[in-house]
């Protein structure tokens, strides 16, 4: 099997410009230490997370990896996570978007073969919808904000963190924006890089919504949206074992996943940008 | 909205047909049929009629169309629950422990009529596998042979849910309930690697659930390890499409080619109709299928049930 870490410079300018066509790349069978993986990811982009990095999940020699595990000191636990994207809460705000996490690498160091993560691709629900519609959503804006669980979804319970070996380095750490009053984005965007149109939805954490400037109910758009995007035909179900690694654009695609019911799921993640390939 | 495939013409049908030889699986999305419906298309392609004299006369397969397994965790009929209840099942190809030949329902349907998004099915390509093996590495396998037998846990999870399990009961009056298809006794044995009667292409028949004996060049050899060899070749990623099956999507997989595990169902809205057929309609009969291997089922499920 190829190792994807010997890509030369031309390899890596088509494998970034692949996830921004398709969407994201998964790679089989591929072998990464800590390091590698980092000097891998930082050859497409900026590897340096702006929130991130300080946390109990970080490594302290490999900051910009975060390790997803359902350990209780780990990223997110054990719990589903609802359809979101890693841009979360962060509005677009005069066409510049709030966050630079615009790729996400997750590695598989160990598996949990009953755990799913479904990458929908929102760009393409988008763009094959009929004219009509798709001027109906360039009409929609919404306010984003955590409302309460943020992306957690029902099987959520607040770690004991007492468990934890580990406490966060908070020192850097930058909290993520509280939009108030009217503060608000439009729902269909143009990717800064691959400039097409997307639909941004962010499920859990729409707290307001307008539709051609007029204050509309929750509920109805998040059905609408439900039907757009919650479709098989745009959607790649995986379940990762050892040695895969996926990376996703997170503006033409959203992502949930499933329980963990295997304690030893490890993931190691790291968030991207493309300053070092398509966006120099 | 993708075209139905209720209105597929005879060349649409054989193109998907082709598409399942070729990837071992094929998948339509947003069909939103009936079961009438269903079981129509299922026939143009082969024969719906399980041979297992005790399917089709199960709680799980509606009285108007016993052709269709309802696997669900809600009650169904007077069972707790649909075909398999709520557990995780261990990879199977759906022969069970039936050697090569020795069954003749080389395609299972599964019809999603309500999803859980927590659910996922994956399918493992043993063709894809074999294909991909050193030339040192195939000709290790077509060397090897196992005896598949019903195990104690059979394709659950574990034997606790193995026994939790209430649907494999047949509806009152029906003649027997679920019965151990075949059972092989001493040396009976088949090769791992077969030719797949309709493509010529060479594959590997593995039944985690149910390897009992194994030989390499005709000696015997530790099923642990030759399962620990066999999980180790196959259960990789590049051999394994994982799907999550939601509203609509009528997934079909060729047991010969394919193995499949599930995972937990966690929502009660998931119910998925499951027709078991062959290629009989369009492909003509099963070269590597002898239809008195039911009369050997019948005797050797009568001695089964006795040991």
């Amino acid at each position: 099997m190829k190792q994807i870490k010997d890509f030369t410079d031309e390899e890596m300018l088509e494998e970034a410009t692949r996830i921004l066509n398709d969407g994201f790349t998964l790679y089989y069978d591929q072998e990464f230490t800590m390091g590698e993986l980092v000097e891998y990811c930082g050859r497409i982009g900026s590897t340096d997370d702006d929130m991130l990095g300080y946390m109990q999940f970080n490594p302290e020699e490999y900051p910009d990896i975060s390790i997803v595990s359902p350990k209780p000191e780990m990223l997110l636990g054990h719990c589903d996570l609802e359809w979101h994207s890693n841009g979360t809460v962060h509005h677009v705000v005069d066409g510049v978007w709030e966050h630079k996490e615009w790729l996400i690498c997750l590695y598989c160091v160990d598996t949990c073969p009953d755990t799913v993560l479904s990458v929908s691709n929102n760009r393409d629900a988008f763009l094959e919808l009929p004219e009509e519609e798709k001027d109906w959503w360039r009409k929609v804006e919404v306010q984003l904000n955590n409302n309460g669980g943020s992306i957690m979804g029902q099987y959520w319970n607040p770690p004991n963190k007492s468990d934890a070996p580990k406490t966060a380095r908070m020192e850097k750490y930058v909290q993520a924006p509280r939009h108030e009053g009217d503060e608000r984005m439009p729902v269909v965007n143009t990717h800064p890089v691959g400039g097409q149109e997307f639909l941004y939805w962010q499920p859990p954490l729409i707290s307001k919504a307008w539709h051609d400037g007029k204050e509309i109910e929750i509920e109805p758009l998040q059905k609408k949206f439900d039907a757009v995007i919650n479709r098989t035909k745009y959607i790649k179900d995986i379940v990762f074992r050892k040695g895969d690694i996926l990376i996703m654009d997170q503006f033409y695609t959203l992502h949930r996943r499933s329980p963990i019911l295997d304690k030893n799921r490890e993931l190691w993640r790291v968030a991207i940008d493309y300053k070092h390939t398509i966006d120099k | 909205m993708n075209k139905k495939i209720t209105e597929y013409t005879d060349k649409e049908l054989r193109e998907a047909v082709d598409v399942l030889l070729v990837n071992g699986h094929v998948m339509f999305h947003e069909q939103y049929l009936t079961q009438d419906e269903l079981i129509e298309f299922c026939r143009r392609i082969g024969d719906t009629n399980d041979s297992n004299p005790s399917m089709g006369h199960m709680e799980f397969n509606p009285k108007d169309n016993p052709d269709l397994s309802i696997i669900t965790t809600q009650p169904v009929g007077k069972s707790p629950h649909g075909m398999f209840g709520p557990t995780d099942l261990v990879y199977h190809g759906d022969g069970g422990m039936c050697h090569f030949g020795e069954f003749k329902e080389l395609l299972t349907g599964l019809y999603c009529v309500g999803s859980c998004p927590d659910t996922v099915l994956s399918l493992l390509n043993t063709n894809k596998a074999f294909t991909e093996f050193s030339e040192e590495e195939k000709e290790y396998w077509r060397n090897v042979e196992t005896q598949l037998n019903m195990k104690e846990k059979g394709i659950y999870g574990t034997i606790e849910e193995k026994n939790r399990d209430g649907s494999m009961k047949a509806i009152d009056g029906a003649q027997e309930a679920y019965k151990c298809p075949i059972y092989h006794y001493d040396d009976e044995r088949q090769n791992v690697v077969n030719i797949h009667p309709y493509t010529g292409k060479e594959f590997m028949l593995w039944q985690p659930a149910f390897v009992d004996k194994a030989w390499y060049k005709g000696e015997p050899i530790s099923v642990d390890e030759i399962q620990d060899k066999f999980r180790k070749a196959l259960v990789r990623g590049k051999n394994i499409t994982d799907f999550v099956l939601r509203e609509g999507d009528f997934l079909i997989c060729d047991q010969y080619y394919t193995l499949h595990r599930r995972s937990w169902v966690q929502s009660s809205d998931r119910v998925i109709w499951r027709p078991a057929f062959d290629y009989s309609n369009i492909l003509g009969p099963d070269s590597a299928y002898n239809p008195s291997i039911e009369d050997k089922k019948y005797i050797s499920r009568q001695k089964a049930n006795k040991v």
